[in-house]
């Protein structure tokens, strides 16, 4: 069943129905977090306090984000009116609308915050949405099912669960828009079929997000935020730093650093309560498969034990041409397998990220101010940190989203609200003053006049 | 799959890589060769305009020229501004890292042209898709012979290959080009057509911005000016011989009002054509043979059978494709003309309406259009129309003029298309918005890290009750003010000035 908006009455326009909704969904975050937890737990293996940062904590900053900002962007948005059409008089104003019913589908390794930040964002511009998570975050699916229609309007948020069989029949609907964070071949088939109603869509898709660390470095920070962000949840991240290149004069500095911060986080990863799991053994053996083919080059790590899901931080060094061979380099790791290829000059590194599909993320660690206006202009991604890994997702006036094939459409922030929206332009144009020099028959002496008044 | 074009395409994204089209002097060069080329070929185009459509000069100017021109000097004169990183507020938790947006271009661009506004709707997007620093094929309209003739003459001797390209050619040839991968497809067109380009973008995650079409209706009631309305909505009906996307297609109005309406709109054409509009230089021509047909047809089968009744016109000569503005009255939802885009110079009238309400529904019923016009008084009902329904842009008392407003965003939504263009609208659609988050390494608190204590836990817990406000950006400038007036307020009134002031703050919270 679908919701409608002929069948919502128009519920959903109201500022007041948007705000009651939006804090309903505050109130499922904040009243549920111990059965949130034990969710993800279940289906990840991540422990509470990385879904509490990484997931609760971001969607709570977004509705924060939303409530202070709703009624400032739900207004009309005034623009001036050019002289020949009666500026002063006429006025002229783009006025944001619901586009309608949404489709929300979601994956699989933040399947909390993924289906409730697009809820939030949906609501927000005044749709109907239809969630549908995944079916691999088993606990965490049936969860959302239980809670969502508790708190939010039942006419017009429904969660449909399944896996492709559902989703195919969810995809032969007419949708006003839909949202999709996912692979970049699933994606293909959402857009294909979006193509046949025309639907709108955002993919929020992949790749791989490189990490350089220049050798104008501030080392020691350096060394926690890429170890912290690589192995949040596992490495299982869209924008988790896939892999780094490092310039060769600090390579050791880095590498051995790099071991001993990840000692230092976990002593014994298998044991650690703060390290999380694979999400299944499928995916544990994708990843195993990955680091038997580059046994050779693992130079910390490499545990595998595929009943418990678990693969400890592995690291891998690649010198010179090597890692073009490696399988590593040729598809998004999404785990907490880290290669690390040694760089002659920032450069390098430049050339050899533009050789590849743009991704959903680009770490820099540098001091050097320069260096680092020249990184930014001279690379592309869908976003970037300076110094840091991770963080502009909870940024919530950064817009979220990729480029090329990392993605496109983001959302966040104002971004994200008129992603959802139609920006309908309005103009009221004025009757008391109606200039004859417009219409036909056409003076030709008064294009000068006209090349006046017009913009 | 490989495509003939792939060279062609592959050089375009050379340039792109060579990261030459970064530097706003470059992009200000290419703007600046377009006003040259504007300037000195003019006359060409609208040779061609006249060959193609029929367009008189004034029209063409009005309608494509200085649309055109317009475009590129206001393109011009914002993109430094454009150019600059946007800042955004951080989140308190994450300060004092620094949050901003830079536009950076996407690529190869792929314009695909329609025949309605053949040179405006491929030179304006050629002008943003520069200005946002990217490389470009046109694929004009084969529809518009002489003007895709005079685009794929005069462009190579303003512009480089290796920067802008014109494919001509029709179906085989566009879909020979959409076997290679673009970063951005600009589409005009039809529904139907946009379907099939933004399924051939799917292949290669592509995305589009598709300014389709519909059936954009307008609402005349018993308040309206109908002198005003009349004169309105003949002008931007029949200009370009009713081949506008954003053309008034179908009215619907009280049958009180109606015949007073219609023999307005009759006085009203001769008013803007004179007594025969076949003899007027201001009236267009229909595109081709075909289209004519179809439109002639259309009015034959509705007034043979009764759905239709003609008010003026109905006159088509194929073979100087003159179609005489037509008006037709009493007509009914089932006929001919009601059921596509008319395209043409044809102005049903459906004396349906009793109340607002019968419009909102009407309209509701059918796919969102690309404009809606309500030509009334009354504001209740100019409200009602505008809340309760949705379409690309709205208009009150007036039709299609919207487009030359480069500060209204310019689009449809549903059938009707999909993204925005016109003034910075087009320059964000042609970019990539890259989010940046600046992290300074001086403040680095270990609750972040692993392990997590359970102190951490603890303070990370209560942390997150904190109602750390999240300043709205409008507030931000307050915020600011009120905490710079506040020190200075205390540092003035402290007997030991900045220096006492910000050590009794210190001592009384630390």
């Amino acid at each position: 069943a679908v919701v409608s908006t002929q069948s919502t009455g128009g519920v959903t326009q109201p500022i007041e129905w948007r705000i009651t909704q939006l804090n309903a969904l505050h109130q499922l975050v904040e009243e549920n977090k111990q059965a949130l937890f034990d969710a993800v737990k279940e289906d990840l293996g991540r422990c509470a306090y990385e879904t509490n940062i990484g997931e609760l904590m971001n969607i709570k900053t977004q509705i924060k984000c939303i409530l202070s900002n709703l009624r400032h962007w739900m207004a009309p948005r005034s623009v001036s009116t050019p002289l020949l059409h009666g500026k002063g008089l006429s006025t002229s104003h783009i006025i944001p609308q619901p586009l309608g019913v949404v489709l929300i589908i979601t994956p699989w390794n933040y399947p909390i915050s993924l289906p409730l930040d697009g809820i939030a964002y949906v609501i927000a511009s005044g749709n109907c949405a239809v969630v549908k998570p995944s079916e691999i975050s088993e606990r965490c699916s049936a969860l959302l099912n239980e809670l969502i229609p508790k708190y939010l309007d039942n006419n017009c948020v429904k969660v449909v669960l399944g896996g492709v069989p559902e989703t195919t029949e969810l995809l032969k609907q007419r949708w006003d828009h839909i949202l999709y964070t996912g692979n970049g071949v699933v994606g293909k088939v959402i857009l294909r079929a979006a193509a046949e109603f025309l639907t709108p869509t955002t993919l929020e898709l992949g790749g791989k997000s490189p990490v350089v660390v220049d050798r104008n470095v501030s080392m020691g920070v350096a060394l926690k935020r890429i170890a912290w962000g690589k192995f949040l949840n596992c490495g299982q991240t869209c924008i988790a730093p896939d892999y780094v290149l490092v310039h060769k004069d600090v390579k050791d500095e880095f590498i051995n650093g790099l071991k001993d911060t990840i000692t230092s986080f976990y002593k014994d990863p298998k044991t650690s309560e703060d390290y999380g799991r694979i999400v299944s053994e499928r995916h544990a053996k994708r990843l195993a498969t990955l680091l038997d083919a580059d046994r050779d080059k693992i130079i910390y790590g490499g545990d595998v034990d595929l009943k418990d899901k678990y693969i400890s931080p592995t690291l891998l060094y690649f010198e010179g041409d090597a890692i073009n061979n490696s399988q590593l380099m040729h598809e998004e790791i999404f785990g907490p397998i880290l290669p690390i290829i040694s760089v002659d000059s920032l450069e390098d590194s430049v050339t050899f990220i533009n050789q590849r599909p743009k991704p959903l993320a680009l770490y820099l660690f540098s001091k050097d101010d320069a260096m680092t206006q020249l990184f930014i202009s001279r690379t592309s991604s869908g976003g970037l940190c300076v110094n840091d890994t991770l963080c502009h997702f909870s940024v919530p006036d950064l817009p979220f989203g990729g480029v090329g094939d990392s993605g496109f459409g983001g959302y966040h922030g104002q971004t994200g609200f008129d992603r959802f929206s139609h920006l309908r332009a309005i103009l009221n144009k004025t009757t008391i003053i109606d200039p004859s020099l417009r219409y036909p028959p056409y003076d030709y002496g008064n294009v000068k006049i006209l090349g006046y008044l017009a913009p | 799959m490989s495509s003939k074009y792939q060279p062609l395409v592959d050089n375009l994204r050379k340039t792109y890589e060579r990261k030459t089209t970064i530097p706003l002097a470059w992009r200000k060069t290419q703007l600046e060769v377009l006003m040259k080329m504007m300037k000195e070929r003019e006359d060409e185009f609208h040779t061609a305009l006249q060959i193609d459509l029929g367009k008189g000069f004034f029209e063409s100017w009005l309608t494509e020229t200085s649309l055109i021109n317009g475009n590129i000097q206001y393109f011009y004169d914002n993109l430094e501004k454009w150019m600059k990183p946007q800042e955004v507020p951080c989140t308190p938790m994450l300060l004092p890292a620094k949050s901003y947006v830079i536009r950076e271009p996407l690529g190869v661009i792929l314009v695909i042209a329609p025949w309605n506004y053949p040179f405006q709707l491929a030179i304006v997007p050629l002008a943003a898709a520069l200005a946002a620093g990217n490389t470009v094929v046109i694929k004009p309209s084969e529809i518009a012979t002489a003007t895709s003739k005079a685009l794929a003459k005069i462009i190579p001797e303003y512009f480089d290959k290796s920067v802008v390209n014109i494919v001509e050619g029709g179906v085989a040839e566009t879909t020979e080009l959409l076997k290679c991968k673009f970063d951005h497809i600009f589409f005009t067109g039809s529904p139907r057509v946009g379907q099939i380009i933004y399924e051939a973008a799917a292949k290669h995650l592509t995305p589009v911005t598709l300014e389709l079409g519909g059936k954009s209706p307008v609402v005349v009631d018993e308040t309206a000016d109908l002198d005003v309305t009349a004169k309105r909505l003949a002008w931007t009906k029949f200009m370009n011989c009713g081949q506008t996307c954003v053309a008034p297609d179908y009215v619907l109005c009280p049958a009180s009002v109606q015949d007073k309406l219609a023999s307005k709109l009759e006085k009203a054409i001769e008013g803007l054509y004179g007594k025969n509009p076949r003899d007027s230089p201001d009236f267009a021509r229909v595109i081709n043979e075909g289209m004519g047909n179809r439109l002639f047809r259309m009015v034959k089968d509705d007034t043979e059978k009764g759905k239709a009744e003609t008010v003026t016109g109905g006159k088509w000569e194929s073979q100087t494709r003159y179609f005489a503005p037509t008006v037709l009255k009493n007509v009914t939802t089932d006929s001919a003309v009601m059921q596509e885009e008319i395209f043409g110079p044809v102005l049903p009238i459906l004396p349906i309406l009793d109340n607002i309400e019968d419009a909102v529904n009407f309209i509701s019923e059918r796919p969102k259009p690309l404009s809606a016009i309500i030509f009334s008084k009354d504001k209740k009902n100019q409200e009602i129309l505008r809340s309760k329904t949705s379409s690309g842009s709205f208009l009150i008392n007036d039709a299609v003029v919207h487009v030359s407003n480069h500060h209204l965003p310019f689009g449809g939504v549903g059938n009707s298309g999909i993204g925005r263009f016109h003034g910075p609208y087009s320059f964000d659609i042609f970019c990539n918005l890259k989010s940046v988050h600046d992290n300074p390494t001086f403040l680095d608190p270990s609750l972040r890290y692993p392990p997590y204590t359970k102190t951490e836990q603890t303070i990370i817990k209560y942390a997150s009750k904190l109602k750390a406000p999240h300043i709205p950006q409008s507030l931000v400038p307050l915020v600011i003010g009120v905490v710079v007036g506040a020190v200075i307020v205390g540092s003035v009134t402290h007997p030991g000035g900045l220096a006492g002031f910000a050590s009794q703050l210190v001592s009384k919270f630390i």
